[in-house]
């Protein structure tokens, strides 16, 4: 497949399906790949999927999302190559049990919301940041359940995602209040607690999430809130950020801004969470603390 | 008081007593008998035979110590001794005399010595401290007797008599009554007072104090609304010019003491429940612990003029002095909850501000209050819940404490443990603190008649008001 | 005891929850002994004859028992901790191989799209032996977790220290004497009111020549910048590293950490539960007991005012120093593994079949 077909259908699906998180798309255009795929060899097929991924990574808005995803997929085949002798058999396989992994992921969203239930206590004020579909989910499936709580929205400027949140919750019919990115020190006493969702999960137990995130978690730690983070299992990455200026800049900065020499200019669009202010993480894994997710890593990737 | 070493050891002081009594008047015979000589001989001889039996029993270990009483009889007798043929005579009856003392003080020694050995077993009365604390612990029984004496001698006014029983049975608690019965006391003792001839007013009063303040103390030590207020008058007295008549000098400290009550007191009290009621807003679950005097009317008052609360009482033993201002607070149709220290972090999710009372303010903005609000506050702060600490400003103190152990008030130990559980174990003691010191960062603000002021402004209001709190006295 | 043999199930279910509710069966240990006794009667006496049926039926008779006593978490650990032994029971004879099994959900099993859901459906025999065995060794496990936490107790008390503990705990009194048999320390236990449950743990030191002072719950304050560190004992252990235990320890676990004092916790496993506490109004989280001892209802004023008397308090794990349990000593951000290791997320939720 040529790099163009590759970047047009990954924002066809971008486009088209807005549920979809930008790993999942990335996924499902790389299972594509592999099956229009016509290498002989397994290396072949390795240089074709590393160059989508290049591309994949260039085209979309989100680096960071995409990132994990991807880096997961190579992982998948890499265990699929082990079991296997002659390469047709390989590739028979890969393409089966991709179909089952990517059945698998799709589901998570479900799973972390059904966890996150018991946590939704009649009489509730939630304080959330930015648009996250798992936590929209998980207030779906909450209010479904009859439960009555009352969330609070931070605007998450510049691109006005909280107030996307805003008005999706509306539509749910769940009480919502709008506040400024600058009031969250203000509102913090009255949340029981804080929720959010994450962009990425790094091996130290942080987040990488929409600007904004680290102050919220700041605040809440400060006013003893628990501040919860909702996300599916393959947002975990291999990074270790030692702090704020070890982020990649393709996470912080879009592709236009990178162009710019001097990016003291530019706004970074993501942030850095330390997991000291993380309660709990909650994804289809289970319930986990800040600490597991590097065992997760761990008896992935070694 | 400490209560409990008595029993035993009241036995061993009853012992002394005997013995004391005993010797003074052992020693008042013999002096009379010296003068009567004569007819007694036959008996001495007789008790020379004991004394010569009971003395090779008891010579070693009794010598050293008595050899200085009999000495002392010695001059005494000798000028009285007639130098004549009775000398002699009266010698022997006098080594007799001073060997009867000697046996009778050495009987004596023998019931010193049981009842030293019956104090042995329960050296665990000794023993039984708390090492840490070994500086609090106050020989109380000694400190009363030599007061006992005092107080028959007539030196002590029959009002801080009464006062020191109120204080020692705990009749009269909490800082502002105990400074009050004081200060009325002190007042009653002031109209009461005569200057001996020749003498001046202030200084014969002073003196004439002295007795009754060291009296009290022995009862319990002065709480820091007490010395300031007792510095206070001192200083005014010290002031009272040389010639002023005694009817003047009286007025003058009568007014001063009704002043300084009517002004600390009662006016501190009102200004501190005006300010306190400012932040009492509609809705408010207001908690608070043990009982303090200025609490009960801030809430009694705000309730008064209508504003809507309801109050958490939390409580603790062994004292449960919270129970007052519950049975109180209900009185006057205030909604209230009522649990125990230990349920306060439960309950502290309901609570929106805490109101403490404190028994003294400390010039580094810790707070001394009873012993357990270090633990609500602690708590309070954790749970984001503001906490008000309400104080006078002439409780203040120039005295400086990091922790609850240096300075501190230890409660009777029967109130924490039945006394037959603990006497006999040497490895169990029970123990309890009176106050206990808060951190400044746990306490959100001080409420005081000048100002609602962060802790930590404490030393800025002694510099400015030095007069009120007698410092320049020091 | 009950007389186990021959009585239908349904009885014996209300029997034992019968002798909970009723205080008969008072502390933890004895709750945790009697439902392993149960169970295996249960698992000797149902008609089974695949895994998937025998695991049906031991969950309804869970989900029956804990939605009875939903404030006794000991009885939800044992549950789970018995299914998880016949589900690794099961998956050992299947597998036959000597590789360590990890029955939770990972990434890794999700990468290498592994056949997770087993389903339990094969007969397996010989697997009542197995898990007989199995059973007597859980038993015997908790029977020794007292002794196994005291032996560790030289390796964190030294001579001289000054030890705070509340009220009264098995573990904490059985952990102390070990220790005093070597070295010389001095206890201090707060009496914990209203029940006063501390006296008796102070009289039992001291009958053991351990140096002891009973203070009320008002002094610990005061003390706790001498003290060297907090022992303390608890009821259970929440899936986060936070604790159930005694009232007022968070006051204490509070003032430890103002003065930066350990806080050790001794808790055996089987009191590891998986449950998080969702909210601070506790409503599914404390007992609430006779408030006589906190208001006399002799008092005058006790129908106008509320009282409240907690069992329990909750202390959020980043107050915790160290786990020490029967197998050693835990990080509180350990527990996450530790639940792993003896409940199957599966077993978590009892009503889903």
């Amino acid at each position: 497949m040529l790099k163009e077909e590759v970047s047009r259908y990954y924002s066809d699906i971008m486009e088209k399906e807005p549920d979809v998180s930008a790993s999942i798309a990335a996924i499902s255009t790389l299972l594509k790949l592999l099956e229009h795929d016509k290498s002989e060899t397994v290396q072949e097929l390795d240089l074709n999927l590393q160059s989508a991924v290049e591309v994949i990574t260039n085209t979309s808005f989100r680096v960071t999302g995409v990132s994990s995803g991807c880096a997961l997929f190579m992982r998948f085949i890499t265990f699929a190559k082990l079991d296997n002798i002659t390469f047709a058999d390989c590739k028979k396989v890969m393409l089966d049990r991709g179909k089952v992994f990517l059945k698998k992921l799709t589901e998570a969203r479900n799973k972390v919301a059904k966890i996150t239930l018991p946590f939704f206590v009649d009489g509730i004020n939630i304080l959330t940041h930015s648009k996250s579909r798992v936590v929209l989910e998980a207030m779906k499936l909450a209010v479904n359940s009859q439960k009555r709580f009352h969330v609070y929205v931070s605007e998450s400027a510049p691109d006005k995602s909280g107030i996307e949140m805003y008005n999706c919750l509306k539509k749910l019919s769940i009480p919502c209040t709008l506040i400024l990115d600058s009031a969250v020190g203000y509102i913090m006493e009255r949340v029981d607690m804080v929720m959010v969702g994450a962009e990425c999960v790094v091996e130290s137990g942080g987040i990488i999430n929409k600007i904004g995130s680290c102050t919220m978690a700041i605040c809440a730690k400060e006013l003893k809130k628990p501040f919860y983070v909702l996300t599916e299992s393959y947002k975990f990455s291999r990074m270790y950020p030692l702090n704020q200026k070890d982020l990649p800049n393709n996470f912080k900065y879009t592709a236009n801004n990178l162009n710019d020499d001097n990016l003291l200019n530019a706004h970074p669009s993501v942030d850095y969470t330390h997991p000291s202010y993380i309660s709990l993480l909650f994804t289809d894994l289970g319930i986990l603390m800040p600490s597991a997710v590097s065992d997760e890593l761990i008896k992935l990737y070694l | 008081m400490d209560k409990p070493p008595i029993d035993k050891t009241r036995e061993e002081v009853e012992a002394e007593r005997k013995a004391k009594r005993a010797a003074k008047q052992e020693r008042k015979k013999a002096a009379l008998e010296k003068q009567k000589s004569d007819g007694f001989d036959q008996e001495n001889q007789h008790k020379n035979k004991n004394s010569s039996s009971e003395q090779s029993k008891y010579t070693n270990a009794n010598e050293p110590a008595k050899i200085p009483k009999p000495k002392t009889n010695l001059p005494k007798a000798v000028p009285k001794k007639q130098l004549t043929q009775k000398t002699e005579a009266s010698k022997k009856t006098i080594n007799i005399k001073n060997k009867e003392n000697n046996i009778d003080k050495k009987v004596e020694e023998v019931k010193d010595i049981k009842s030293v050995n019956l104090a042995k077993k329960p050296l665990g009365t000794m023993t039984h401290k708390v090492k840490l604390f070994n500086h609090l612990y106050t020989d109380s029984v000694s400190l009363l007797m030599e007061n006992k004496l005092k107080i028959n001698s007539g030196k002590v006014h029959p009002s801080f008599i009464k006062l020191g029983v109120q204080m020692r049975n705990c009749v009269v608690a909490g800082s502002n009554a105990r400074c009050l019965a004081f200060l009325y006391a002190l007042r009653q003792t002031i109209s009461d007072f005569l200057t001996p001839e020749h003498k001046q007013f202030s200084r014969s009063f002073e003196e004439h104090l002295g007795p009754a303040i060291d009296h009290l103390m022995a009862c319990r030590p002065f709480s820091v609304s007490m010395s300031n207020a007792h510095k206070y008058i001192m200083w005014h007295v010290k002031r009272l010019p040389t010639n002023i008549s005694d009817g003047h000098a009286k007025d003058k400290l009568e007014n001063i003491i009704n002043n300084y009550i009517y002004v600390q007191i009662h006016m501190a009290g009102k200004a501190i429940c005006i300010a306190a009621q400012n932040k009492i807003a509609d809705e408010d679950v207001i908690l608070t612990y043990g009982y303090s005097s200025l609490i009960e009317r801030i809430l009694t008052e705000a309730y008064s003029n209508n504003k809507k609360f309801s109050v958490i009482v939390v409580d603790s033993a062994p004292w449960y002095e919270g129970r007052q201002l519950l049975h109180r607070l209900v009185h006057n149709n205030i909604k209230c909850t009522y649990v125990l220290l230990s349920a306060t972090s439960f309950i502290m999710t309901r609570a929106t501000k805490v109101l403490l009372g404190a028994h003294a303010l400390l010039a580094n903005g810790y707070v001394m209050g009873r012993a357990g609000s270090s633990q609500i506050a602690l708590i309070a702060k954790y749970f984001n819940v503001p906490v008000l600490v309400c104080c006078e400003t002439y409780k203040f103190t120039e005295r400086v404490q990091t922790d609850s152990i240096v300075f501190n008030e230890l409660g009777n130990e029967n109130d924490v443990m039945p006394k037959e559980q603990w006497l006999n174990n040497r490895y169990l003691i029970p123990l309890c603190l009176r106050y206990d010191v808060t951190t400044s960062d746990l306490v959100t603000a001080v409420v005081t008649e000048i100002a609602i002021l962060p802790c930590t402004s404490v030393p800025v209001v002694l510099r400015v008001r030095p007069n009120d709190y007698g410092i320049l006295n020091k | 005891m009950l007389d186990i043999i021959d009585e239908p199930h349904e009885m014996l279910l209300d029997n034992y929850i019968s002798n909970i509710k009723r205080k008969k069966w008072e502390n933890n240990y004895t709750i945790a002994e009697e439902t392993v006794k149960l169970f295996r009667h249960f698992i000797d006496t149902i008609k089974w004859s695949t895994t998937k049926e025998l695991l049906n039926q031991l969950r309804d008779y869970g989900m029956k028992i804990t939605s009875a006593l939903p404030l006794q978490f000991i009885v939800g650990n044992i549950v789970r901790r018995i299914l998880n032994i016949i589900r690794e029971e099961y998956i050992d004879a299947r597998k036959n191989t000597e590789e360590e099994i990890d029955l939770q959900d990972s990434l890794h099993k999700i990468v290498s799209s592994e056949d997770d859901i087993d389903d339990y459906n094969t007969i397996v025999p010989e697997l009542k032996l197995s898990i007989f065995e199995h059973l007597d060794e859980f038993q015997v496990e908790i029977e020794s977790s007292n002794e196994d936490i005291a032996k560790q107790a030289l390796e964190h008390i030294h001579s001289n220290e000054i030890i705070l503990t509340v009220g009264k705990s098995s573990e904490v009194e059985m952990f102390l004497k070990k220790a005093a048999k070597d070295r010389t320390f001095e206890v201090f236990v707060t009496e914990c009111a209203p029940l006063n449950h501390g006296r008796q743990l102070a009289l039992n030191l001291s009958k053991h020549k351990i140096q002891s002072t009973l203070i009320p719950d008002s002094t610990m304050f005061g003390i706790m910048s001498r003290v060297n560190k907090v022992i303390i004992g608890v009821d259970s252990v929440m899936a986060n590293g936070g604790l159930r235990t005694f009232n007022g320890c968070h006051a204490v676990s509070l003032a430890a950490a103002h003065y930066s004092v350990p806080v050790i916790v001794l808790a055996p496993m089987y009191k590891l539960s998986s449950r998080y506490l969702c909210s601070y109004n506790q409503d599914a989280f404390n007992e609430f007991v006779s408030p006589d001892g906190v208001l006399n209802y002799s008092d005058s004023v006790v129908s106008k005012v509320d009282v409240y008397n907690p069992t329990y308090d909750y202390v959020p794990p980043e107050n915790v120093t160290l786990f020490i349990s029967n197998n050693g000593g835990h990080s509180p951000s350990y527990v996450y593994r530790l639940l792993s290791e003896i409940y199957h997320p599966l077993d978590y939720d009892l009503s889903i079949h």
